[in-house]
C-alpha cells in the first residue's frame, strides 16, 4: 500500500509529552473541521450527520483523531492509495481535488470528499480529507441510492479524483457540468464550498501548528500515532483466541424486490496478532445495486473491531496494519465495474451485524448485537407553485441486547456517524408533510435476559402528489445471541385505518402518492441477547410499567406474571410459570 | 451595602460590598439546607447596618437538580404520536464509539408521558381541536402518579398555542395546585424536542427552585426583602422570577466570572478578551469582545462536553435558554496525570477532586495531578497556600511524580512535572480554541484574563502556546466570581420563531412583533423594580440558509425601514456568512426566530474604585524572598523573586511568582508584568 511502508521509518525520537500535546491540537483542528462542514453544510443528510472530516499525513497516511465515525476514517484510509496514485508528485498549494467514484475508494456516488493538500514552508506535510452525503448526483432515481439500478453509469455522475481547484482557483467549466447533471445544484455546490472552506480552514491551523513545533516533530507524532494505534490494536487481537470464526447470513431481497437468500459469509481467523477477514462464499454481485465496493466493506470490518475491541484506540493506518480483509473479485462485497452500489445501505448496515456475529463467536461476553438503523423515507414532487422539492427523513431503531446490559431503545446505532432524525417541525414546515408518529411499539424487543431494541414507528402523511421511496434495512428477523430471541417484523402499511394496504416487503420500495396518503412504518426490533426466561422480573416490570412491555408480553416472552392492578411481579405465579418452562424444555 | 454569594461544589464565596465600595470575603461550606443562615452569620460578622440593599446569588442548584434527578414528580401532556421524543433526544448519542453508552435517563419516565389527540400543522393551521374530556382523563392518570408539576408540549404550538392553552386552562380548573409550563410561553421555538425537553426542564425545577428559595428568603428576610439571581446570561432577575424560569439559572455560576471579566475588560478599554477560569476540575473559557461575551441559543445539561455533543447533542437533555457561550474541558488543578500503553503522558479527565485531593495536600490523595506538579515545579508555594491555612507537602508530590510518572518515562522530575503542565494546558487550549478559532477569531489579537484558582498559575504559558502576547490577572482572581454577581444588570431574553424564507416575510409583522416583545418585556421588568425609562432594549435575528442545520443570531439593524427590511437582513446575513465560515452564497435564507434582549442597569460597581479601597499601603522589604522554579529544559531551574500583588508598581521581568491569598501568579521568563490603575496584573510577551 503507498505511504504505508512498514518499518520503513526510521524510529525517530520519541517525546511522550510533546505527541500527546499535538495529538490534542490535531483533534482540535480535525474537529474545527467538521464542524465548519456541519453548520455549513446544505444537504439534509449533513443536517442528519452524514459527513466527516480527518487529517491524514504528507505520506496519506490518516492519523485518526478527529471527527469521524470509524467506518469513514476506514473509508479515507481506503482512498488515499487510490488518490495518491493518481495525483501523487502533481501537487500545489491550493488544489482540491473531489472524488465520489465508488471504484476509487469511495462508498457510493452521493458520498462526495474532497482532499487538499497542506504545504508548509512549500513542502508538503499533510492532507486534509472531508465528505458529506449530497442531496442528488444525477442519474435516474433523484438521492443516488436507489437498488434498482443495473449499472454504475445509470445511477449519475461519477468524479474520479479530479481536480476542481488548481492553486486556490476553481475549475468553473468542471463545476459548471456536475452542476449541469444534478438535480440540487444550489445544495451540490453548497456541500462542496462547505467542505473546501473546511479543509482550508484545517490547513492553516495545521500551518499554525507546524509553525509551533517544526516539520520534525510533526513527523515524529504522526509516527507516534500510528504506530500507537497498531500496537493497540494488535494487543487486542490477541486477547481474542486464535481460532476459525465464521458466520453466515443469507440477504433476503435482490435489489428489485424479489425475495432472494444472498449469503453474506465471513470467516474471521485470528492467529496471535494478526485478524483476517474472508468473505470468501459470499454471493456473487447483483445486477441490482446492493453491491458493496470493497473500499466500504474493508472501512466496515475496521469500524467492527474498533467498536468491540478498542474504542479508544483511534482507526488510522496503523490499526488496520494487523487485519486482512479479503473479498473475491465479483462478488457482493468487492463489485466489479461498472456495477452499480447505490442501494448498498442495507447491505452496508447487515455487514457490520454479520462481523458483531461472527464476532461473537469469539468473545461472547463482549460482544452485543449492534442493532437497527437507517431506513429512509425519499419522497419527491412539485410544490403547490410548481418548484421542485425533495426530502429525505432517515429513522433509526436501536441498540440490540448487549451481554451486561439492555440495548438502547431509539438511538442511531453504534459505530456509525453522527446521526439523528430531523425534527417533524422542520420537515412540516419546509415539505408538504405531516409527521404523525414517532415512536415505540411495545413488545417488539428482541426478548432476552438483555432485551433488544423495540421497534420505532414513524409514520407519513403526503400533502402533494410525488414519488416515494422507503429504503427497510431489514426485512426478516434480527435474531437474538446467546438464547436470546429476535426482534420484531419491519412493516409498510399503506393508509392505516383506511386501507390498511400491507405494502411488498422490499429493501427498497417505490411508489405514488396522493395528498392524503399515509405510510406507517415500522423499523424492526433488534434481537434480544441471553434466555429471556432468566431475565430479572424486576427488569420485566420496569419494562411493562414504562408500557414498553405488555403485561401478555411479559408472560409470553419473558414468563414473568404481573398482576394487571398493582402492576407488581406474582412471584409466586412467575416461579412456577418459569419452573414449567424447564421441565418443559428439559432435553 | 450589597451581599454577593456564589454557591460552589465545596465552598461558597460571600462578598459584602459596604456603602464605603470595601468589599469582605468570606467563605463558608456550601450546604444546601443551611446556607442561608451562614451567609446571614457573615454578614453580622461584617456589618453593623441593619439593612442590606439586595443579596446576589449564583447557584447551581438548578443544574444539580436536574444532573442529580432530584426534581419533582412531572408528567408531560404531548400529540399524540409523539411521546417517545423526550426519550429519544433525536435519536441522537454522544459518542460514537462507545458500544457500553448508557443512556441518560428521560427526566420523566414512558408512563407519565400521555398523549392527546389534536393536531396543528406545519403552517399554523388548526387540523384537530383537542377533546377536553380526554384531556381530563388524562390529567387524572397524572394525578393518580403523583405529579406536583405538567409540562405539555403540542406540534407546532410556536407557531399557534391555541391547544396547549385550552388544556392549561383544563388542568387548572382540575387540578389548580399543580405548575403547569405551555411549551409556547416557555420557550416558542421551532424544534419539537428542543422545546419540549426545555419545558420538562422547568416545570420539574419549578418546585424544586421555589423551595429553596423560600428558604434562602426565609433566612435573608432580616436583612432584606430582595434576593437577586444570576442568569445563565450573565443577567439577573428576581428570585420570583427565577421561581416562574428555573431554566434561566441552569448556568448561573460560571457565568458570573465571565461576566466580571467582561466589566473589566470595558472598564480596561480590552475590546478583543478571552476569558479563562480554572479551578480543580474543569476550565472553562469564552469570548469577549467589545464587552460582550459570546452567547448561545441553548444547549445540553448532564451530557458531558465531547464535540459531539457541541454539535448535535444526545448526552445530556436539550435546554433551549440564552447563555453565555462557554466551553468548558475537564482539565484542573486536580486532573491526575497518568501514562498510557502506548507510553504517552496523558492527563485527566479523572480529577483527585477535592477529597482526596493532590498528594500534596495530604489529605490520602495517591496519584500526581496538576496541582503537585505546580508544587514540583516550584510555582506554587511549597509549605502552605490559601493564606497559610492549607499545609502543602512537596516532598510527597515530588516522590508521587517521580515513582509513577518520571521514573517510568525515564525523565527527570522536573521534567515529568513540566510535561503535566504541558498537556494539561494542551487540553485548556482545546478550550480556548473552541471558543476563538473555531469561530473564525484569530486568538493572537486577544487579551487573556485568567481567574479561578488555578487560572493564573498556567495563563502566560497557555497563552504563550496560542500566540496570546498579553495576559490580565484581575483583583481577586479566586473569588472572581462571586465579584460577577455585584456587576451584572437585570436582562431577559425573549424569542418567537418565524421559520418562513426571508422572501415570504412581512416586514410590518417582523417590526410589530419586536414591539410587542419590547412591551412584555418593560411590564416584566417594572414588576421587578426596574423603571420603565430604564430598561434598553436589543434585538436580535436568527437567520440561515435554508437547509442548514445552525442558525445565526444577529444584531437586527436599528432602524430599518419596513421597505427595504428584507434586503438589508440579507446583506446583514451574507456578511456575517463570510466572516464566520470563509465564504456565502446567494441562496435562500430563512428567517428562524426574532429575540429581544431586554436589559436594566443594576449597579454601578467599578474596578477603579475597588483599587483605592483594596490596594495600597502594605509595602514589603525591599528585598523578595526567592525560590527556584523550573521553567523548562530551555530555561532550567531559576532563582524566581516571590512576590505581592502591592509590590509590582513597576513593570518587573520574568522569572516572578505573584502569590496571593486565593492563587499564585507564574510569570515566566520572556514575560514581563506590571500592574495598572485597575489593580489587575499584566503579563506581557517580550
Amino acid at each position: 500500500m503507498l505511504g504505508d511502508k512498514e518499518g520503513e521509518h526510521m524510529a525517530r525520537a520519541f517525546d511522550p509529552i510533546l505527541v500527546e500535546v499535538m495529538k490534542n491540537e490535531l483533534a482540535a483542528i480535525a474537529e474545527e473541521m467538521a464542524i465548519a462542514v456541519c453548520k455549513t453544510g446544505r444537504s439534509a443528510m449533513v443536517r442528519i450527520g452524514d459527513f466527516a472530516a480527518a487529517v491524514s499525513d504528507g505520506q496519506g497516511r490518516l492519523l485518526g483523531p478527529g471527527y469521524a465515525a470509524p467506518f469513514q476514517i476506514g473509508n479515507f484510509i481506503e482512498l488515499m492509495p487510490h488518490v495518491l496514485r493518481k495525483w501523487g508528485g502533481r501537487w500545489k498549494p491550493g488544489d482540491v481535488v473531489v472524488v465520489n467514484d465508488p471504484y476509487a475508494g469511495m462508498g457510493h456516488l452521493p458520498d462526495t470528499a474532497v482532499v487538499v493538500p497542506v504545504f508548509w514552508q512549500g513542502e508538503l506535510v499533510a492532507f486534509n480529507l472531508s465528505y458529506s452525503h449530497h442531496t442528488d448526483v444525477g442519474g435516474r432515481f433523484p438521492g443516488g441510492f436507489s437498488s434498482q439500478c443495473r449499472e454504475s453509469f445509470e445511477e449519475g455522475l461519477r468524479l474520479p479524483i479530479v481536480k476542481i481547484y488548481e492553486e486556490g482557483k476553481r475549475n468553473d467549466d468542471l463545476l459548471d457540468t456536475v452542476l449541469a447533471n444534478v438535480r440540487a445544484p444550489d445544495e451540490w455546490v453548497g456541500d462542496l464550498e462547505a467542505k473546501v472552506a473546511g479543509c482550508w480552514r484545517g490547513g492553516r491551523q495545521l500551518g499554525a501548528l507546524l509553525d509551533k513545533y517544526g516539520v520534525e516533530a510533526f513527523a515524529a507524532c504522526c509516527d507516534y500515532l500510528i504506530d500507537y494505534a497498531e500496537r493497540e490494536v494488535r494487543a487486542a487481537i490477541r486477547a481474542i483466541p486464535d481460532g476459525e470464526y465464521v458466520h453466515e447470513e443469507l440477504f433476503e431481497d435482490d435489489g428489485f424486490g424479489n425475495e432472494a437468500a444472498l449469503p453474506l459469509r465471513l470467516a474471521i481467523t485470528v492467529a496471535g496478532e494478526t485478524l483476517t477477514a474472508d468473505f470468501t462464499g459470499t454471493a456473487p454481485q447483483q445486477q441490482s445495486a446492493l453491491n458493496n465496493p470493497l473500499s466500504l466493506t474493508k472501512a466496515m470490518v475496521y469500524g467492527a473491531l474498533k467498536v468491540i475491541t478498542s474504542p479508544e484506540v483511534p482507526v488510522n493506518n496503523g490499526f488496520v496494519r494487523p487485519i486482512r480483509v479479503i473479498a473475491p473479485p465479483g462478488c457482493l462485497l468487492n463489485p466489479l465495474f461498472p456495477a452499480a452500489v447505490g442501494g448498498r445501505g442495507p447491505v452496508v448496515i447487515r455487514l457490520f451485524d454479520v462481523v458483531f456475529r461472527a464476532l461473537a463467536k469469539a468473545l461472547p461476553e463482549r460482544v452485543p448485537i449492534p442493532g437497527e438503523a437507517g431506513d429512509v423515507l425519499h419522497y419527491t414532487g412539485q410544490m403547490e407553485d410548481g418548484r421542485p422539492f425533495a426530502v429525505m427523513d432517515l429513522v433509526f431503531g436501536g441498540w440490540g441486547g448487549r451481554p451486561s446490559k439492555d440495548g438502547i431503545d431509539g438511538v442511531a446505532p453504534m459505530g456509525f456517524g453522527s446521526y439523528g432524525a430531523v425534527p417533524a417541525e422542520v420537515l412540516e414546515r419546509e415539505y408538504p408533510l405531516v409527521v404523525e408518529r414517532f415512536g415505540y411499539l411495545p413488545d417488539s424487543g428482541g426478548p432476552g435476559r438483555s432485551r433488544g431494541s423495540l421497534s420505532v414507528v414513524r409514520q407519513w402523511r403526503f400533502l402533494r402528489p410525488g414519488h416515494v421511496m422507503v429504503r427497510t434495512c431489514r426485512l426478516n428477523h434480527s435474531e437474538g445471541l446467546a438464547g436470546g430471541q429476535p426482534g420484531g417484523l419491519s412493516l409498510n402499511i399503506l393508509n392505516p385505518g383506511r386501507d390498511d394496504i400491507i405494502l411488498p416487503r422490499q429493501t427498497h420500495m417505490h411508489l405514488e402518492v396522493q395528498p392524503g396518503d399515509t405510510i406507517y412504518h415500522v423499523i424492526s426490533g433488534s434481537g434480544g441477547h441471553g434466555n429471556p426466561w432468566t431475565r430479572a422480573p424486576e427488569l420485566v416490570l420496569a419494562d411493562v410499567r414504562g408500557e414498553k412491555v405488555t403485561i401478555d408480553g411479559a408472560r409470553e416472552q419473558y414468563g414473568v406474571v404481573i398482576e394487571p392492578h398493582s402492576l407488581a411481579v406474582d412471584w409466586a405465579q412467575t416461579e412456577q410459570l418459569r419452573r414449567s418452562r424447564r421441565i418443559a424444555t428439559r432435553p | 451595602m450589597r451581599v454577593a454569594f456564589d454557591i460552589g461544589g465545596t465552598f461558597t464565596d460571600v462578598i459584602v460590598l459596604g456603602d464605603d465600595g470595601r468589599l469582605t470575603t468570606s467563605k463558608v461550606l456550601s450546604l444546601l439546607d443551611r446556607v442561608g443562615a451562614d451567609i446571614v452569620a457573615c454578614v453580622q460578622q461584617v456589618c453593623t447596618a441593619p439593612r442590606v440593599e439586595n443579596f446576589v446569588h449564583g447557584t447551581t442548584i438548578a443544574a444539580n437538580a436536574v444532573i442529580e434527578n432530584k426534581i419533582a414528580v412531572t408528567g408531560l401532556l404531548t400529540t399524540q404520536g409523539f411521546r417517545d421524543e423526550l426519550e429519544m433526544r433525536g435519536q441522537r448519542r454522544p459518542n460514537i464509539y462507545d458500544p457500553d453508552w448508557d443512556r441518560l435517563p428521560p427526566l420523566i419516565p414512558r408512563e407519565r408521558r400521555l398523549e392527546v389527540r389534536e393536531r396543528i400543522l406545519g403552517n399554523g393551521t388548526v387540523e384537530r381541536v383537542p377533546d377536553p374530556e380526554e384531556v381530563r382523563q388524562a390529567v387524572n392518570k397524572l394525578l393518580t402518579h403523583g405529579v406536583e408539576a405538567i409540562a405539555v408540549c403540542f406540534l407546532n404550538s410556536y407557531l399557534n398555542p391555541a391547544h396547549e392553552q385550552l388544556v392549561g386552562r383544563l388542568i387548572a380548573e382540575i387540578a389548580p395546585q399543580l405548575v403547569v409550563c405551555l411549551s409556547a410561553e416557555v420557550h416558542p421555538e421551532i424544534r419539537e424536542y428542543e422545546r419540549m425537553s426545555t419545558t420538562v426542564i422547568n416545570a420539574a425545577l419549578i418546585p424544586v427552585v421555589s423551595a429553596y428559595l423560600d428558604r434562602l428568603e426565609h433566612h435573608l428576610a432580616g436583612y432584606s426583602d430582595r434576593l437577586l439571581i444570576m442568569q445563565s446570561n450573565g443577567g439577573i432577575m428576581t428570585a420570583q422570577n427565577a421561581r416562574r424560569r428555573p431554566i434561566s439559572m441552569i448556568e448561573s455560576g460560571p457565568a458570573a466570572g465571565v461576566l466580571a471579566a467582561a466589566r473589566l475588560a470595558v472598564e480596561a478599554g480590552a475590546r478583543r478578551v478571552l476569558s479563562f477560569d480554572m479551578g480543580g476540575t474543569t476550565a472553562k473559557a469564552c469570548l469577549i469582545e467589545d464587552g460582550t461575551p459570546l452567547e448561545k441559543p441553548g444547549g445540553e445539561i448532564g451530557g458531558g462536553a465531547t464535540v459531539a455533543t457541541r454539535l448535535f447533542g444526545g448526552g445530556g437533555h436539550a435546554l433551549r435558554a440564552p447563555s453565555l457561550d462557554i466551553v468548558e474541558v475537564g482539565a484542573g488543578g486536580g486532573s491526575i496525570a497518568w501514562i498510557d500503553s502506548g507510553g504517552a503522558l496523558r492527563v485527566g479527565p479523572q480529577s483527585a477532586g477535592a477529597e482526596p485531593g493532590p498528594v500534596c495536600y495530604g489529605r490520602g490523595g495517591q496519584e500526581p495531578t496538576v496541582t503537585d506538579a505546580n508544587v514540583v515545579l516550584g510555582y506554587m508555594n511549597p509549605e502552605s497556600i490559601a493564606d497559610a491555612t492549607l499545609r502543602i507537602d512537596r516532598d510527597a508530590a515530588w516522590t508521587a511524580i517521580r515513582e509513577q510518572l518520571a521514573g517510568p518515562l525515564r525523565l527527570d522530575p522536573l521534567q515529568a512535572a513540566y510535561g503535566i503542565v504541558q498537556v494539561a494546558n494542551a487540553t485548556m487550549m482545546r478550550a480556548l480554541r473552541a471558543v476563538s478559532t473555531e469561530r473564525g477569531r484569530d486568538p493572537r489579537q486577544f487579551t487573556l484574563i485568567a481567574f479561578g484558582g488555578a487560572g493564573p498559575i498556567h495563563a502566560a504559558e497557555l497563552a504563550g502556546s496560542l500566540g496570546i502576547t498579553q495576559v490580565y490577572i484581575p483583583l481577586f482572581p479566586g473569588l472572581f466570581s462571586a465579584l460577577g454577581l455585584l456587576l451584572a444588570d437585570f436582562r431577559h431574553d425573549y424569542l418567537r420563531s418565524i421559520a418562513l424564507p426571508l422572501s415570504t416575510i412581512d416586514p410590518g409583522a417582523i417590526l410589530q412583533l419586536y414591539h410587542e416583545m419590547e412591551e412584555g418585556a418593560r411590564g416584566e421588568l417594572q414588576r421587578e423594580g426596574v423603571p420603565a425609562a430604564a430598561v434598553q432594549f436589543e434585538r436580535w435575528v436568527d437567520l440561515k440558509y435554508g437547509y442548514q442545520i445552525a442558525e445565526l443570531t444577529l444584531p437586527f439593524p436599528s432602524e430599518p425601514a419596513a421597505t427595504d427590511l428584507r434586503t438589508a437582513l440579507a446583506h446583514l446575513f451574507t456578511e456575517a456568512h463570510q466572516r464566520e465560515f470563509g465564504y456565502s452564497r446567494e441562496d435562500p435564507i430563512e428567517l428562524v426566530s426574532v429575540r429581544v434582549r431586554a436589559k436594566a442597569t443594576a449597579t454601578q460597581v467599578r474596578f477603579a474604585d475597588l483599587v483605592r479601597t483594596h490596594l495600597g499601603g502594605k509595602r514589603r522589604a525591599p528585598t523578595p524572598p526567592m525560590r527556584q522554579a523550573y521553567f523548562g529544559p530551555r530555561h532550567g531551574l531559576l532563582a524566581t523573586p516571590i512576590r505581592r500583588r502591592e509590590d509590582i508598581d513597576t513593570p518587573v521581568k520574568g522569572p516572578v511568582i505573584v502569590e496571593e491569598p486565593d492563587t499564585t501568579v507564574v510569570v515566566p521568563p520572556e514575560w514581563q508584568i506590571r500592574r495598572d490603575e485597575l489593580g489587575t496584573l499584566i503579563l506581557t510577551a517580550l
